[in-house]
């Protein structure tokens, strides 16, 4: 049994498996339950060993390389698909103390499996067409949660969200037949060969602005992003995180291995491009979330803002801007899913999430205030937090290229990062100082609602992990650092999956 | 003295934990728990300040991040020592007197010591920081800390405000001040603040060192309270007020003072030194001033003095360049005393009273006799009368300004002497009245109706702060003594600095004495108008226009963010198709020569007849679907372009395409036709209405064509030249050898690619869940989700409100 | 050389965008099916010019040269089955959302003077 198979095997049994029992029950969440860890336990040797050991691939069907599908896994892929197995597996579990197993509906446990399975297949392919279809079932699965459990008004989010992508699915098909009418292959390694010696094609420019819109569709980009904040919201707590988590992420994920593995580097002019709509997606995004009046939107903007980030360090082009880019979406997913998490729970105590009508939480539930003031700190870039780590390292490169000839551009991106940093403080402030800090006899706090307590839990779980980030960022900084250079050594890639030419 | 060093800093850590739990326990009493921590900082640093000699400077460090090259480390040298003495040992002095002055009446009294012990790490953290990122994380945490502290009392707007306040302004100029260090490391190639002060950058680009000087220079300027930034300090004054004691005069915002001398030897040779520094330090000193005169709640005009003593400290070290430093350490430390001792002063004041009102108070002095002779003290101090260490402060300011105008080239030079005299006049002034309002006269009602009398122990911190005022003031000599063990390269001279009480009648004692005089006229002028003309006038109210321009804020983003249409999910694909035509389309225009579209064109190969008719009539059914006006024709037409697509497929060679094809076009026509008699007629007629705006038809028409121009056109591109090493051959010659198939198409679906059929599935089986999730309504009437069985989940709490 | 392919694929990507940018149910469904095959095509027309070759079947006689490219007719296969899956689930959504919403024009749907009554509270 290849390891590598298994992030994409196991969510497919555990759902199938959850399908078929269908109704909800204790042994059915328990089982559940179990294979999540197991799946962060997966995850997490995977790390180890792509880590210690480099790569790991897999040619299935044993039909050789650029001709068959090939999975393969680095260290990147390996901490992407760690962080997916934490984020769902915590979600899940939160779920549970959210839900009592009564009123479950009975697809949402098969359907975040089935969810994983396209986001951990789209992870792992080495394989543009098998890109798109882990993108569709990853979509698919996306779609029919997010309509699972909408009432009847919010159900019309779903068009805009289903419309949008569906659009961008349409172009991804396209862009991979143009792909393959150009290189007369599918697989990355081999794209990415045929692609050094076509540099001197504007067709592969082409070819690398359509992906970029269509993943940039995914990801959040400015312009690109206006249909992800409006139907977010319209998700279950837990749901919202891991979509706020890991969805739009998988687009980050798609467009460091477009810049990294297919397209040639030496792109710089499309690379600032990219880096300036990092820089306005950046700031757009927080301005968004400055305006909204409830937990929900602020924090879906900010998923947007955040991208902005990670997008500008892309952008930066640099071994060391990549590795950023790499840390901060280990600390962000984890820190943002857990902010959505705590959000749902402070929404549980006062009925409502919006900020007008929340308050007291500071008193009635410090420990739910301390985890929503670490991650929101973190959040924005504050240190000894997780986030200041990966702010700290893309402020660093700005500056470091700014300081180089003709840089004041980064100058100017860096600055907007750090102006950005400061109004995502004073959004998580407006939180802040309403739900936590007003007090109001007037506002209920339902503490006898006693899910906030196992919902707490999880978080403050997921707060502990987030500290642990910060504190021992050597470590994590160190994994991001072999990720970023397994993801920038193309030579060894493509030797790599097509064996040694 | 590592392992001592590190345990002074981090084990108020500890505190959090500690207090907080503790405090369930114990309620006030929680505070001489708190107690040890500043006790056991307080000592290590004294035995590591005994321990020291001039000029001396000791780094230690200890690994955390090595990959990004930050360490742990920390410099021991005259200046860190003294602000490290004066954090801890105010911490001491402030523990105490906040574990007699919270009492029962405020709850959460773990909290408060939690976040005080917080403060007191940061800060000390930060003075001792060697690292530049290691300083910048210390620096920010004290801003985290402060914000908690001044929304202690967060059921108050008040309190929120200013907190909130405070940490945005510090925020961003921390921000700021981060850019700045950073750059400073990058320009200089080290991050260690031990090697940038023996080794000062040089060599490097002037542009860029000046760039981080000044980036350094606002973020001190946040932290101390410079103009323009220095409104927040006066709202911080809602924390409780040994929090105003403690981070709002004595230790925090001495930061940015702090920080200007640390840089003092790594930028004193830019030109801009000077001028920046002096010109923000002495405007905001004597704008300070202004405004506390103006006021008159107690703890404004202490803050407003408060930022007028950090402004000249600031302009001190501007002057520096020319004059010498050499009495730095005198300034700090009258500030600390006089200034800590006046705002436990106010604190008593305003326990036993009620009150903070300059016009509401009056006639303590018959009350409370020994406060009266500690606000004395120290109220002269601040004035600078003699017999104080005010005084000797006073003198040696005077001395650096008249030297620092005689050396200078122009009238510019007189600025800051002339702007120190204008500060210490009016400073006098509101000392008298601060002391005369409080404590001469008759007692006022306020006093009468609410006055009950603090205990002696909660006066014993300011009596010994006030002590120091008095008793260095008349032994400048254990200052000079003090200032030479702590001396510090670069920034002060060898040899203890001359601090003498009497040197005959000189230029600056005249002028302290005629400060003085001027100083009591206007106090007297004051007086007899009741202080009534004493306002903040509107353009001088920074703290109302940014607080205006925060709560404007929300509103001026969701315009924009309205502009940019994010709230129209009918604009969506069109900005996000019109952004792919302008990106695209831009690029294929722009390197339209190198992609030769219609090089090595002819007509009778790019055309082929019989295709070229099956798109001649593919375009008219198109056509037949925009055009025809009812469902029934445009679906006609509809699935005459998939019949159509078909037979393409056929001529494409490709027989498996067709069939599927066939299959699958009748299936969704089925879905459609379902669905279209499910809608009513009515809709149907409706639509003949175009609910769009020329403005946006022209956006469709352009982003039609365009995508449609830019798709063909790629399609051109990539299709018209078939690669010769494309993987379709080897699959050709692999299908009957190793998959046992003739049909290649075949063999790649189910075996070479058997994935993709694999999941293609899966997307069947998660349609169909999804479609069922979509009609089959599980327990999701709105007000049963709602309420569910546990009440509200999650963030689908709808219904609620209306029910109610 | 393709002429024809391209200004196809144009044309049915160019209706089809118009018709998503309407705000009408159907037509916007119209759109995607439309697009589909839009996008099918892209794909196909990767596989180079069909004149003069036979289909991809091997059978004796036929150098292997003179078949049409397998592959891209494999993925358009694949593709046309994923897209009926998306189709399919977006028909029943616009039921679900005629049912509950009791429209069938998206502009109607987000009209902003809807959400007074009954609207998510914000």
């Amino acid at each position: 049994m290849n390891l590598v198979v298994l992030p994409v095997l196991l969510p497919a049994l555990t759902g199938l498996f959850a399908l078929l029992i269908l109704r909800p029950s204790p042994v059915r969440r328990t089982l559940v339950g179990i294979s999540g860890g197991l799946q962060v336990a997966l995850a997490c040797t995977l790390v180890g060993l792509t880590y210690t050991q480099g790569p790991m691939k897999v040619e299935l069907g044993d039909w050789p390389a650029p001709f068959g599908i090939v999975l393969y896994i680095d260290v990147l892929a390996a901490i992407m698909i760690a962080i997916g197995a934490v984020i769902s597996w915590a979600c899940m579990l939160y779920g549970f103390f959210e839900l009592p197993t009564r009123v479950t509906h009975p697809l949402r446990l098969p359907l975040v499996q089935f969810l994983m399975m396209g986001i951990n297949l789209a992870l792992v392919t080495a394989d543009l067409f098998n890109l798109f279809v882990a993108f569709e079932v990853m979509l698919l699965a996306s779609y029919a949660l997010i309509t699972l459990e909408a009432d009847d008004w919010n159900i019309k989010e779903a068009f805009p969200y289903l419309s949008v992508n569906l659009f961008s699915s349409m172009l991804f098909l396209a862009g991979a037949g143009f792909a393959y009418g150009m290189f007369g292959s599918l697989n990355f390694a081999d794209i990415a060969q045929q692609a050094e010696l076509m540099a001197d094609d504007p067709r592969v420019g082409a070819l690398g602005i359509l992906l970029l819109v269509v993943f940039g569709i995914k990801a959040g980009i400015f312009p690109l992003y206006f249909w992800l904040p409006n139907s977010y919201p319209i998700l279950p707590a837990p749901l919202a995180a891991l979509y706020a988590g890991m969805l739009t992420k998988v687009g980050v994920y798609v467009i460091l291995r477009l810049f990294g593995t297919l397209l040639p580097h030496e792109f710089s002019g499309l690379h600032l491009v990219v880096a300036w709509m990092g820089g306005l997606t950046m700031v757009l995004g927080v301005l968004g979330a400055v305006s909204r009046g409830f937990i929900r939107g602020i924090l879906s903007f900010h998923i947007l803002s955040q991208i902005g980030y990670m997008i500008l360090a892309i952008g930066f082009f640099t071994p060391f801007s990549i590795a950023a880019v790499i840390f901060y979406n280990i600390h962000n997913n984890i820190v943002k899913a857990s902010l959505f998490l705590v959000g749902g729970t402070a929404t549980v105590l006062n009925r409502t999430d919006t900020l007008a009508r929340m308050g007291n939480l500071w008193v009635a539930t410090p420990a739910l205030g301390i985890i929503f003031l670490c991650q929101a700190l973190s959040l924005a870039g504050l240190p000894p937090f997780s986030g200041f780590w990966g702010k700290l390292m893309i402020v660093l490169e700005g500056l470091n290229l700014g300081s180089g000839p003709g840089g004041w551009q980064f100058f100017v991106l860096t600055g907007l990062a750090l102006f950005t940093g400061i109004l995502t403080l004073f959004s998580m402030l407006k939180i802040w100082l309403t739900t936590f800090w007003v007090r109001d006899e007037s506002i209920e706090v339902h503490r006898e609602d006693r899910r906030w307590k196992g919902m707490t839990a999880v978080v403050g779980g997921m707060c502990l992990l987030s500290l642990t980030i910060g504190f021992g960022a050597q470590f994590f900084i160190k994994l991001s650092f072999e990720a970023s250079r397994q993801l920038l050594d193309k030579a060894a890639y493509i030797e790599f999956i097509l064996g040694p030419s | 003295m590592g392992t001592a060093l590190l345990i002074a800093i981090f084990l108020p850590f500890a505190a959090l934990v500690i207090l907080p739990l503790a405090g369930r326990v114990l309620g006030p009493r929680v505070g001489w728990l708190a107690l040890v921590f500043p006790v056991i900082s307080a000592g290590i640093i004294i035995n590591l300040a005994l321990g020291t000699e001039s000029f001396g400077q000791q780094t230690v460090a200890y690994t955390w991040v090595p990959v990004l090259g930050v360490e742990l480390s920390f410099l021991v040298d005259g200046l860190s020592l003294f602000y490290g003495l004066v954090v801890s040992v105010m911490g001491v002095l402030i523990t105490f007197y906040a574990a007699n002055y919270l009492d029962g009446h405020y709850e959460f009294h773990g909290r408060f010591y939690a976040y005080l012990m917080l403060f007191m790490a940061a800060m000390l953290g930060t003075v001792f920081a060697n690292h530049l990122v290691l300083l910048f994380i210390f620096w920010e945490l004290t801003g985290i800390s402060s914000f908690l502290l001044i929304g202690f009392l967060h059921g108050e707007k008040k309190s929120r405000y200013g907190a909130r306040m405070a940490l945005l302004v510090t925020g961003i100029t921390g921000l700021v001040l981060m850019a700045g260090l950073l750059l400073l490391g990058i320009v200089a190639g080290e991050f260690s603040m031990a090697a940038l002060l023996t080794a000062p950058p040089t060599d490097v680009p002037v542009g860029l060192l000046g760039g981080a000087f000044l980036l350094v220079a606002i973020g001190s300027f946040g932290k101390s309270a410079q103009f323009p930034f220095h409104f927040w300090l006066p709202n911080a004054m809602a924390a409780p007020t040994p929090v105003s004691a403690y981070l709002h005069s004595a230790t925090m915002v001495k930061l940015g003072v702090f920080m200007v001398a640390r840089v003092y030897p790594i930028f004193v040779d830019l030109e801009w030194w000077t001028p920046l520094l002096v010109a923000i330090g002495f405007l905001t000193m004597a704008l300070a001033a202004v405004l506390a005169i103006l006021s008159h709640d107690l703890k404004a005009i202490l803050a407003y003095s408060t930022v007028s003593q950090l402004g000249f400290l600031i302009g001190f070290y501007g002057m520096g360049g020319l004059g010498g430093t050499h009495y730095d350490l005198l300034h700090v430390v009258n500030h600390v005393f006089f200034k800590g001792c006046l705002f436990m002063v106010v604190g008593i004041v305003d326990h036993a009273t009620h009150t903070r009102d300059l016009r509401q108070l009056g006639g303590l002095g018959r009350r409370m006799p020994l406060l009266a002779v500690i606000a004395l003290l120290s109220a002269a101090s601040m004035a600078g009368l003699p017999g104080t260490l005010g005084f000797l402060s006073k003198e040696y300011m005077l001395k650096d300004a008249f030297y620092f105008a005689e050396a200078g080239a122009d009238w510019r030079a007189w600025y800051p002497l002339a702007l120190i005299v204008l500060a210490s006049v009016l400073k006098v002034a509101f000392s008298i009245r601060l002391f005369w309002g409080i404590f001469g006269g008759a007692a006022s009602p306020a006093v009468k109706e609410h006055f009950h009398h603090p205990g002696l122990l909660i006066q014993l911190p300011p009596l010994l702060l006030a002590a120091c005022c008095l008793v260095f003031g008349f032994a400048p000599g254990a200052i000079a003594a003090f200032s030479e063990t702590l001396a510090v390269g670069g920034l002060h001279l060898p040899g203890a600095p001359e601090i003498k009480l009497w040197h005959g009648v000189t230029r600056e004692l005249i002028t302290s004495m005629a400060i003085v005089a001027a100083g009591a006229v206007i106090f007297a002028l004051g007086a007899a108008t009741a202080w009534r003309w004493a306002r903040i006038p509107l353009p001088l109210q920074f703290d109302t226009g940014f607080e205006a321009g925060v709560e404007r804020l929300p509103k001026a983003a969701l315009n924009l963010s309205r502009f940019l249409r994010d709230n129209k999910p009918l604009d969506y694909i069109p900005v996000i198709g019109l952004f792919l035509v302008v990106f695209l389309g831009g690029y294929f225009a722009y390197h339209w020569e190198r992609f030769e579209v219609f090089d090595d064109f002819s007509f009778q190969e790019g055309f082929h007849y019989l295709r070229s008719f099956v798109v001649l009539l593919i375009l008219l059914a198109v056509i037949g679907v925009v055009a025809l006006p009812r469902w029934t024709t445009q679906l006609l037409s509809i699935s005459i372009v998939g019949f159509l697509v078909t037979f393409y497929f056929v001529l494409f060679r490709a027989p498996d395409l067709a069939m599927t094809q066939i299959l699958v076009e009748s299936a969704t026509l089925l879905l459609v036709l379902l669905l279209l008699s499910r809608f009513p007629r009515s809709a149907e007629l409706g639509e003949r209405r175009s609910p769009f705006s020329p403005l946006r038809k022209a956006v469709n028409l352009i982003v039609a064509v365009g995508i449609g121009g830019c798709v063909g056109l790629f399609s051109f591109l990539t299709s018209r030249q078939k690669v010769d090493d494309f993987a379709g051959l080897w699959f050709l010659e692999r299908t009957v050898p190793d998959a046992k198939g003739t049909n290649a198409v075949n063999t790649i679906l189910v075996d070479f690619r058997g994935l993709d059929t694999l999941f293609e599935i899966a997307v069947l089986v998660i349609a169909v869940l999804g479609a069922i999730g979509l009609l089959m309504r599980y327990r999701r009437s709105r007000q049963e989700y709602a309420e569910g069985a546990l009440g509200a989940s999650g963030f689908s709490v709808k219904g609620v409100r209306r029910r109610q | 050389m393709m002429f024809e392919t391209a200004i196809l694929v144009g044309i049915l990507f160019g209706f089809a965008v118009w018709l998503i940018l309407q705000s009408s149910f159907v037509k916007i469904l119209f759109g995607f099916i439309l697009l589909s095959n839009a996008a099918n095509l892209a794909m196909l027309s990767s596989s180079g010019s069909p004149s003069g070759r036979s289909a991809p079947v091997v059978l004796d006689g036929i150098a292997v040269t003179a078949m049409a490219d397998p592959l891209p007719q494999a993925l358009v296969l694949t593709a046309i089955v994923i897209g009926f899956g998306v189709l399919s689930y977006l028909v029943v959504l616009l039921y679900r959302i005629f049912l509950d919403q009791k429209t069938t024009n998206a502009a109607e749907l987000f009209d902003e003077s809807r959400s007074q009554e009954g609207g998510p509270e914000q």
